[in-house]
């Protein structure tokens, strides 16, 4: 105990020295700690979401994009595929096959168009308001709706696909019908709509005035038996309203509508497999991944490339060590006067190695406190850190 | 949580740098090492994950009688002559409205939403469905084994309005129910739908099923009987809706567009005249009893009228199997 006292009283007297030793030690473990911490939540993350997910379908190139985009809602395949690619899955009979249309935004949030079984199927869950009834209906994430402060019975304007492009697609004023349960997952910072409503955001389908009874003769150019020309002054509804709802309509079939992925659930791996195999031709339009699959993959790249940083930590962390090392025998050294003072008072050797020793133990332990706290305080504000970051 | 959502949401992207700073090599596999790949190859971690997930049943009714949705009146009544006690029926059509011009409520979607099955007739009968959002895994398209016989309406308006290309919204006609063939085969995807959905209760929707395809059939052969010997003849209609039953039976049926309650008005008369100049006959056909100033009217321009009843919404008294026979004997009116 009186070493002890001894001890902490020596650290009193050197803090200067003794805080920098301190110091180096908490920087040392600080970054590998970190990075363990970091890439552990971020493995964790992918991989749950990914194995929840059993098979994925979309068109073919990039499979990271396309596992991507049918997880994350973030990178956007290169080509879609049709509605009708879907209806020949789901005519498959060997899973429920829920398609996706991710290509818009609404304030930079990702809006997904999509079916009811998506929410069954991620067991996401109506905490405000209701589910999607009408076309023109939206159901915010959790966090989405806190950052665009939504409640339900609010609108929202869709982006422009091109800012650049006055005669693209208009925005379409999107109903808040509900907000969602929080999840944790990436759900929560999305708009889910109708599939058919990413349609009409597309500008495949579009309400206006019924051309032959209520368009004025202003915006009709040719009026001939049924054959109808009106100029761009026909004005498209850019809200969707119990009042106007009927007059939307969609321009061509169905099956050529565009599905930019698709999540299929089989009730069994022996459908999974049974599908994967009908799907694995060079003919087939559709490539169908295991995100599980392409997740591991990516994290084993990761992975590789956090063999190079823990390499570079284990140089830096060596080097430290060596420099305490050299610090600790110098700073013995000068000790060196103080320490033959205390032999000649009547200090056994063991107990003034004791007393050393226990300073050395108290910095160390200080330092991996220190590191540790740091590591986790950096986990908890990394989200906000980054984000600010990523917006910059 | 937050940070589970985080990543999410943010990682993708530096995750997605720093593989293209990687090299990325595996983006330059084979694309069919994609799908090549072994079958069962992703570890028993994720079989388990996958087990986890099989889990996953839209359609469980297990315990319950399943709810099921019928978007016009026959295919109500073929659901409910087959499905008998086992099932649930939802249809929140109105008695007095158009099931194929009904535009629901939020809330009665909320209603076809909660049903297990949807049974719609296709051939672009429910126009409302495109304006709704339903579980389309449980969407049965009772008409889609005989799509490629649907008859496309001639008078769909074309048109084009801005950069757009020049596009239509035609559509087919839908009264598919009135070729008892065609209601047999829609009766029939209902019956095998909802076999698969209750297999314990085969043999009684089986007996049911049966039962109704043998009156359907009688029903045919009663139109066959009624109309046999009188193929090509002309026939008045006061809508058009009896393409499918015209086609079925070789009748050339021509058709206005003139509501049973409301006189026509001076224009609708000189079309009339025009067109029935062009196809003479004695008989034009009514959905409902037509009113008596126009009862009038026909009768000085030489023509009578029978009532051929649609049965495209909830009867008051009769089922379908009765509107057709009845329909059959008016029939006989024209024939005999």
């Amino acid at each position: 105990m009186r070493s002890l006292f001894l001890a902490w009283r020596y650290m009193a007297a050197h803090r200067g020295k003794t805080a920098i030793l301190v110091a180096c030690i908490a920087l040392t473990a600080y970054l590998p700690l970190t990075v363990h911490l970091l890439l552990q939540e971020f493995e964790q993350d992918w991989t749950q979401r990914a194995s929840a997910t059993p098979l994925v379908a979309g068109a073919k190139g990039s499979r990271f994009d396309l596992t991507l985009h049918a997880l994350y809602f973030q990178t956007q395949p290169p080509e879609t595929i049709l509605m009708g690619d879907v209806e020949n899955l789901r005519s498959q009979r060997l899973g429920t096959v829920i398609p996706l249309n991710a290509r818009y935004s609404t304030q930079n949030i990702p809006v997904v168009g999509t079916t009811l079984a998506y929410f069954d199927f991620r067991n996401l869950s109506v905490r405000e308001g209701e589910s999607l009834a009408l076309l023109g209906d939206c159901v915010v994430g959790y966090i989405a709706s806190r950052e665009l402060g939504l409640t339900p019975g609010d609108g929202i304007l869709t982006d422009p696909e091109n800012v650049f492009d006055v005669a693209g697609t208009q925005p379409l004023r999107l109903r808040v019908a509900g907000i969602l349960d929080e999840s944790g997952t990436a759900d929560d910072n999305a708009v889910f709509v109708d599939i058919k409503t990413a349609w009409v955001i597309a500008g495949i389908g579009h309400g206006h005035a019924d051309m032959k009874t209520e368009a004025s003769d202003d915006v009709v150019l040719n009026r001939e038996n049924n054959r109808i020309v009106a100029n761009a002054a026909l004005e498209n509804h850019i809200e969707i309203t119990p009042e106007n709802v009927t007059s939307f309509h969609f321009h061509g079939e169905r099956e050529e509508m565009p599905v930019t992925a698709a999540i299929v659930v089989p009730p069994d791996d022996k459908s999974a497999v049974l599908l994967r195999g009908r799907y694995q031709s060079r003919d087939s339009p559709l490539q169908l991944l295991v995100p599980g699959d392409v997740v591991d993959e990516m994290l084993r790249l990761l992975l590789r490339a956090r063999a190079v940083l823990d390499a570079n930590v284990i140089l830096v962390a060596g080097s430290t060590i060596l420099f305490l090392i050299l610090v600790i025998a110098l700073s013995l050294k000068l000790r060196g006067s103080e320490l033959e003072i205390m032999f000649h008072l009547g200090c056994a050797r063991l107990t003034a190695a004791r007393l050393v020793t226990l300073e050395l133990a108290a910095v160390l332990i200080t330092g991996l406190l220190l590191a540790l706290a740091l590591g986790a305080a950096t986990v908890q504000l990394a989200p906000l850190l980054l984000k600010a970051l990523t917006q910059t | 949580m937050n940070n589970l959502s985080f990543f999410s949401r943010i990682l993708p992207i530096p995750a997605l740098a720093l593989l293209i700073a990687c090299g990325n090599p595996a983006s330059h596999k084979d694309s069919d090492h994609d799908h090549g790949g072994d079958a069962h190859g992703h570890g028993h971690d994720h079989d388990h994950d996958h087990d986890a997930e099989s889990t996953f049943r839209i359609q469980d009714t297990q315990g319950q009688a399943p709810r099921v949705f019928a978007s016009n009146y026959p295919l109500r009544f073929f659901t409910e002559r087959i499905g008998g006690d086992l099932i649930e029926i939802v249809y929140p059509v109105p008695a007095d409205e158009d099931p194929a011009y009904w535009t629901p409520s939020p809330e009665d979607v909320r209603a076809i939403q909660s049903a297990d099955i949807l049974f719609l007739n296709g051939a672009t009968y429910e126009k409302w469905a495109e304006t709704v959002t339903l579980r389309e895994d449980r969407i049965v398209n009772t008409s889609a084994g005989f799509s490629h016989r649907y008859i496309k309406l001639q008078d769909a308006v074309v048109h084009s309005h801005g950069p757009g290309e020049e596009h239509s919204h035609a559509g087919t006609a839908f009264n598919t129910w009135l070729n008892p063939q065609h209601a047999a085969a829609q009766a029939n995807v209902i019956y095998e739908t909802l076999a698969a959905q209750l297999p314990d209760h085969g043999s009684e929707l089986l007996q049911n099923h049966e039962v109704l395809r043998e009156e359907l059939e009688a029903l045919d052969k009663r139109f066959g009987q009624a109309i046999a010997d009188h193929e090509n003849t002309t026939i008045l209609a006061s809508h058009p809706v009896y393409d499918y039953f015209a086609e079925r039976y070789s009748l050339d049926i021509v058709s206005l567009h003139w509501e049973p309650d409301e006189f026509p008005s001076i224009e609708q008369w000189i079309e009339f005249a025009e067109i029935h100049a062009d196809n003479p006959t004695d008989w034009m056909i009514w959905e409902d009893v037509p009113a008596d100033k126009t009862q009038a009217r026909l009768r000085e321009e030489g023509v009578d009228w029978i009532v051929f009843r649609t049965a495209m919404n909830t009867p008051e008294e009769m089922d379908y199997i009765a509107i057709m026979n009845e329909n059959a004997n008016n029939l006989l009116e024209i024939f005999e």
